[in-house]
């Protein structure tokens, strides 16, 4: 009985604890409005490996049709039609026009072929 | 018509005069000497013998205004011809003014029947109608008072007042907000103040929109100004459909399904703009379903967000929604609309159940709703 009531508390006091860290998140961003969401931090060691090794893969899926997903857990379909070391590119297509939709290489998560 | 009158007057003095006396006697007898006809004759036997509480004397009253009464009515036509002499200078009025008068009328005005009187003066009355100016009564209708065309039913006059104005007559309200009809309960956060829908409407309104029928209200932040048509806000909805069926949910494909239809059907509220991507890729965990789309304004370059979270009922779903939010405002967008739908909590025998409940059943699943799918 007493492990039920404890593990109710610490439930009930988690609960409390991650609705006022959203609480305070809210309040931090309401302080420093219109600034993009701080990326995910990331090892850089392994980011400029995996950069190394990705610039091959990405470049060679230029002119194909793509998802990227990015560190936000964003998802976004085009046509890649530039990767540079800063940037990818995306050609989106639109019911009225086509955009072209750039993302910062430090966002990207994945880039996988459709 | 006097003589009937004061009788008629008299004989109501001393009925009342009568109910009173007797209702001191007893209750039950006044009442009823005053709602019962002739009960009265009941109390004068009863009391007759009273000194206190006895009607004789009133009784007595009430025949002589009754008498009175009776007999001012038998002579009221008398009254109404008047005397021969009056009818004769009537008759010769008539004459000077030019009205044509059978022998017949002329007997009939003289003569010493009230009765044959006052239906000759009708029937003069009702020629004098028919040749001059019409009476109301006789006033013919015309077709179209009989059979009137159709006219359109003017819309009730929309409520224009300005923006500002709507602000104004916003009331806030804090701490929780309960809707026991859909058996829901949000626990506003401290920082956040909601309004109803009534008076979420009426903002819609004076900025033009249509008006949205599954508003529940707004809510939004202490730090902004309602009066600040460029303030972000929550938009608070009810989806009345019904259970919503879930899915495993694959983000590219959705997306992939999404930018291919081309005749979008969005049940929650999106800003005016094709869809570019998921800013946060949908995810439900089983409760709580919530998602980020970016998208490109019409007939503009500026790129917004629109962020969702909707928390499932047994009965349909309970809306959280930003919409045209800078897309820099991500994650403050994001943020607010999950922590609202966190903090909101269905009643027992009302939260969501992931095996189809008994009852109405959403014509769409937790996919389609991120799709817009028709």
């Amino acid at each position: 009985m007493r492990t039920i009531g404890a593990l109710a508390l610490f439930a009930l006091a988690f609960g409390a604890a991650a609705s006022d860290q959203d609480e305070a998140r809210i309040e931090q961003l309401m302080s420093a409005p219109d600034k993009p969401a701080a990326p995910v931090k990331a090892d850089r060691k392994a980011d400029a490996k995996a950069a190394k090794n990705d610039t091959d893969t990405v470049a060679s899926l230029i002119g194909q049709r793509v998802a990227i997903e990015t560190r936000q857990h964003g998802i976004y379909i085009g046509t890649l039609t530039a990767a540079t070391r800063d940037a990818l590119t995306l050609l989106i297509q639109l019911p009225a026009r086509d955009l072209s939709y750039s993302l910062p290489r430090g966002d990207v998560a994945a880039v996988t072929p459709r | 018509m006097k003589l009937m009158m004061i009788g008629y007057l008299i004989s109501l003095l001393f009925g009342l005069l009568a109910v009173v006396r007797v209702w001191r006697a007893s209750v039950l007898d006044g009442v009823l000497t005053l709602l019962v006809p002739f009960y009265f004759l009941v109390a004068l036997i009863k009391y007759w013998s009273d000194p206190d509480h006895s009607i004789r004397i009133h009784a007595l009253g009430m025949l002589a205004g009754s008498t009175m009464a009776i007999y001012g009515a038998s002579h009221i036509a008398k009254d109404v011809i008047g005397t021969r002499e009056d009818r004769q200078a009537l008759v010769q009025s008539l004459h000077k003014e030019g009205v044509k008068l059978t022998p017949q009328q002329e007997q009939g005005l003289l003569s010493d029947d009230p009765n044959v009187v006052l239906a000759t003066m009708q029937s003069l009355d009702a020629e004098g109608s028919d040749d001059g100016s019409e009476s109301p009564a006789t006033v013919q209708r015309d077709a179209e008072f009989e059979n009137p065309a159709p006219v359109p039913v003017q819309e009730r006059p929309a409520e224009t007042i300005s923006y500002a104005e709507a602000a104004r007559r916003a009331v806030f309200n804090r701490g929780r907000y309960t809707r026991e009809a859909i058996g829901v309960t949000i626990d506003v956060p401290a920082k956040f103040r909601l309004i109803n829908a009534a008076d979420a409407r009426r903002m819609d309104r004076s900025r033009g929109r249509p008006e949205d029928n599954r508003v529940l209200g707004w809510i939004i932040h202490e730090k902004l100004a309602l009066t600040d048509p460029d303030a972000w806000h929550v938009n608070m909805r009810w989806l009345s459909d019904g259970w919503i069926a879930a899915a495993p949910l694959d983000a590219v494909a959705l997306l992939d399904d999404a930018q291919r239809n081309k005749t979008p059907n969005p049940r929650v509220v999106v800003s005016n703009g094709d869809l570019l991507g998921y800013a946060a890729a949908p995810q439900f965990d089983g409760q709580v379903l919530d998602w980020t789309e970016e998208r490109l304004l019409v007939n503009s370059d500026d790129r917004v967000v629109d962020c969702h979270a909707l928390h499932l009922g047994r009965r349909g779903a309970l809306e959280f929604s930003i919409v045209g939010m800078p897309s820099a405002s991500a994650a403050l967008c994001q943020s607010t609309v999950r922590l609202l739908a966190a903090r909101t909590s269905f009643m027992p025998g009302k939260e969501y159940a992931e095996a189809p409940p008994e009852g109405l059943r959403a014509p769409y699943t937790v996919a389609a709703l991120t799709t817009h799918a028709p």
